[in-house]
């Protein structure tokens, strides 16, 4: 699938989904990106305190802190508000 | 809020839906009846009453037509998978819709849009231009069909090029109201995408997220 997301749009994918627990590859193959990007993707957010990453032996795990929740939050209000406040399209 | 945002959505989405199928449809008549016109034009109408200019000028339209038509099937095709994808997402979900889910489809319908918005821009333009071809083909069938009213002949040769004349003129300015309305959802769109951009400029300040 080729989309064109935000940075922002992407950040908000991979913090709802990292909510409980994920891989690496569970975050870039649900949130359709490559392991270059998503490396990118993932450093930034560890590097904000959106995400903390948990080394079991040979496997790591990201989850989202309770930080992102605020982005969260802000972006979900921000993209409804597109709808509530912009009068929409009707035939 | 969720509730009736999500309503709005879905409202939207299933006008837009309706817009792109029947848009397909048209494509899809534009290219029949522009292979039927290219026949009738080059053999002639039965009979042959009309000038053999007539005839050359309806057949290079109808091939023009049929191109649009080709064209714009092709494109309504492109805008119809992105869209279809979320509705059936939202068609599954028998829960009610967390605010996060359709954060989500709104995502997703943003991703499509910027993805598409020159496609649409084309479709806006193939209406309008197919809108104008079939105008302008339903009056040179007016103009056939008044060239063609001799007492001698039967009725049904004498009827035919108004009927081609109603189905090419009922054609052209429902493809101009189709233009109108993906001008309309396009509008809609860039209004959303300028205060998106301008809402993730705060974010961006307020949360500190800044990617270099």
């Amino acid at each position: 699938m080729n989309i064109r997301r935000s940075p922002y749009e992407i950040y908000w994918e991979i913090l709802v989904y990292c909510k409980s627990p994920r891989s690496f590859t569970a975050i870039i193959n649900r949130c359709d990106l490559n392991s270059k990007t998503g490396q990118e993707y993932l450093e930034f957010l560890l590097s904000r305190g959106y995400l903390s990453r948990t080394r079991d032996g040979e496997k790591s795990t990201w989850v989202a802190t309770v930080r992102a929740a605020e982005y969260i939050s802000l972006f979900t209000e921000i993209y409804q508000n597109l709808f509530d406040t912009i009068p929409g399209f009707r035939l | 809020m969720t509730e009736e945002t999500f309503r709005r959505f879905r409202n939207e989405l299933n006008s837009f839906f309706v817009l792109v199928l029947l848009n397909t449809a048209f494509g899809a008549l534009t290219m029949a009846f522009g292979m039927q016109f290219i026949v009738t034009s080059v053999l002639g109408l039965p009979g042959g009453q009309t000038g053999i200019v007539f005839r050359l000028l309806t057949g290079i339209l109808s091939l023009v037509c049929f191109g649009i038509g080709f064209a714009w099937v092709l494109a309504s095709a492109r805008i119809l998978r992105g869209v279809t994808a979320v509705r059936r997402d939202y068609k599954k979900c028998t829960e009610p819709v967390s605010g996060e889910i359709l954060t989500g489809w709104i995502v997703r319908i943003m991703a499509h849009y910027r993805k598409n918005r020159e496609t649409i821009q084309w479709m806006t333009l193939i209406c309008t231009l197919g809108g104008c071809v079939f105008l302008a083909l339903g009056i040179l069938n007016l103009v056939q069909g008044i060239f063609a009213l001799s007492p001698s002949g039967s009725a049904w040769i004498r009827i035919l090029p108004f009927v081609a004349a109603a189905i090419n003129l009922t054609i052209g300015l429902t493809s101009l109201r189709f233009s109108t309305w993906f001008r309309k959802y396009s509008a809609v769109w860039d209004h959303r995408m300028e205060e998106a951009s301008r809402s993730e400029d705060a974010l961006k300040k307020s949360l500190g997220i800044d990617r270099e």
